[in-house]
């Protein structure tokens, strides 16, 4: 999208339904950001801190009894 | 015991803000399983109902969706007050149609509160990011928007626990729910959907629907505007919602059975205790839990002891319905349920094992099993390869950490593991190799609304609850500027 009003840009940038909008620029693909899609353009994303995390799994640790 | 009766909330399916019947007229009669006595006749219906729930969701979208976090947070403090200052009243509605035994049913309802609290404020902290970036001239922000209408398809095991704490989640997050509770424990869910609706959630933010399980899940998957399911159930259905999710691309979250290892180490402290413990958390919901300790797995210098202590604990269990006073076991689901205990008890012990304690169904009404042990349990036997979701505790012996790893990665189950030490080492070398979501070291209840909650391997993908939970429900736009000129 090309616009250089705030209001627009916020409003658009809130309202696209794509995961990635880019504002006056042409590249929106980068390591340091998440790239993927929301509705049919799939599911995960890739690079970003995001991207790291789609290759590792949560394990939540519970350690009771502990006396204080 | 009379029951509070509240209205049609308690009776009716909730579409749009209205208690509805079903569209098809179709009604399902709700049966105790602690009595076999039909309690209520609920509506039940199919996939036109559902798409009538997706239609008012869908309305209802932009509208909750474009309210801030703190006006979304302050309807579910306004439930979480409802719930809890009816608490006993709803505790006698889930008991008669779950079966559990009353103080369970209550603190379900009052740890229903506490997750709507809990994802109030977690709502009000959803943030995104801004990320430096490499290239000149340029912004990068990473926001966290609603998924759109997000289904449930929740089990009876917990009526009250499994559907509040995906629907506190997404609703915290800015979605809307199409719920679809399993057609044996409506009413929990049902009366869940009034709270909200009388804490001020706008009409088709909230939906709950009961019927044909089938044609129910497959109207949720056909229809491209219902964006994410987040199933709670077997592994069976969850297989199957995974082959339909491919028609519209539905994101999914799918809580799957477990089969939790508990290892206790010959250094665990007080035996006595642990198997006291042991016996009191192995019946608890009758053993319908997907995290209950199920799989004992016991070290050769403790077994015995732990052995004699458990079944010691495990007989004297009161077996009743849900409303007498005392009772720790209450009845199974179903007839069928409580068939296929008995069918997994018979064949582990057709197959070498030992029955040390119970093994039969009470002489009475209702789906009831008796708290069973069973010993010399050997890999590979039923009780131990299968999820027996009922009273029954299968033990076996064994002498070293890698062979009791192996014993408990063995299978594609991966939800809940149970450490029992005193040693630090053990504790995290056990926290590091078992192939679990959940792991309790020394801890029986690995469950609770801050922290993540989910499956790896074959108990599914996704995390319920804690920070994790509030982002199933979230995606993530990446919004670039350029041209920037400073």
């Amino acid at each position: 999208m090309f616009t250089q009003d705030l209001n627009t840009a916020l409003v658009m940038s809130e309202r696209l339904e794509f995961g990635m909008v880019a504002i006056n620029d042409w590249m929106p693909v980068t390591a340091e950001a998440p790239f993927g899609g929301m509705k049919g353009s799939g599911i995960g994303r890739e690079t970003g801190s995001e991207g790291l995390q789609e290759y590792l799994e949560q394990k939540a640790v519970y350690i009771g009894g502990v006396e204080v | 015991m009379p029951e509070t009766d509240f209205g049609a909330p308690q009776r009716r399916m909730l579409i749009g803000g209205e208690w509805v019947e079903a569209r098809g007229g179709g009604t399902w009669e709700l049966v105790d399983p602690g009595s076999e006595e039909v309690v209520e006749t609920v509506p039940f219906g199919g996939a036109e109902d559902v798409v009538a729930a997706i239609d008012a969701a869908h309305a209802a979208f932009p509208g909750w969706a474009a309210k801030t976090a703190y006006e979304r947070a302050a309807v579910l403090e306004k439930a979480a007050e409802w719930v809890t200052q009816r608490a006993d009243d709803l505790a006698l509605i889930t008991t008669r149609e779950s079966g559990k035994p009353l103080g369970d049913s209550k603190g379900e309802w009052l740890s229903a509160a506490s997750y709507l609290r809990w994802f109030a404020g977690e709502g009000i902290r959803a943030y995104g990011r801004i990320v430096p970036p490499s290239a000149p001239k340029r912004r990068i922000w990473v926001v966290p928007q609603p998924i759109g209408v997000v289904g449930t398809i929740t089990a009876w095991n917990f009526p009250v626990y499994n559907v509040v704490r995906t629907w506190a989640a997404a609703l915290a997050a800015g979605n809307t729910v199409v719920g679809r509770p399993s057609e044996y424990t409506p009413r929990s869910a049902f009366l869940l959907g009034h709270a909200l609706q009388e804490a001020g959630a706008p009409p088709g933010v909230i939906n709950v629907v009961n019927g044909e399980p089938e044609p129910m899940g497959k109207a949720m998957l056909d229809d491209p505007r219902l964006r994410k399911i987040a199933f709670t159930g077997s592994v069976r259905v969850g297989k199957l919602l995974m082959d339909g999710a491919s028609k519209t691309l539905t994101r999914l979250a799918l809580e799957l059975g477990g089969n939790a290892p508990v290892i206790v180490f010959p250094d665990a402290g007080d035996m006595a205790r642990v198997a006291r413990l042991a016996a009191r958390f192995k019946v608890r919901n009758a053993g319908q839990v997907c995290i209950a300790p199920q799989r004992f797995l016991v070290h050769e210098a403790v077994a015995d002891e732990f052995t004699g202590a458990v079944a010691q604990a495990m007989q004297g269990m009161k077996v009743g319905h849900g409303t007498e006073e005392g009772t720790m076991v209450g009845p199974l689901i179903n007839a069928r349920q409580r068939d296929r205990v008995e069918e997994l008890v018979g064949a582990t012990v057709a197959a070498g094992a030992k029955l040390a304690v119970g093994g039969k169904r009470p002489e009475r009404k209702g789906y009831f099993f008796e708290p069973t042990v069973v010993t010399d349990v050997r890999p590979g036997m039923p009780l131990d390869a299968e999820e027996v979701f009922g009273p029954v505790m299968p033990v076996s012996s064994f002498g070293s950490v890698d062979e009791v790893v192996e014993r408990a990665n063995a299978y594609e189950a991966g939800l809940a593991a149970y450490v029992f030490t005193s040693d630090l080492n053990t504790a995290l070398v056990m926290s590091e190799r078992l192939e679990a979501g959940m792991v309790a070291i020394n801890d029986w209840m690995p469950v609770t609304a801050e922290a993540p909650f989910g499956g790896v391997k074959g108990s599914g993908f996704g995390r319920e609850t804690g920070q994790e939970g509030l982002h199933e429900y979230l995606d993530q736009k990446s919004v670039f500027i350029g041209g920037v000129q400073i």
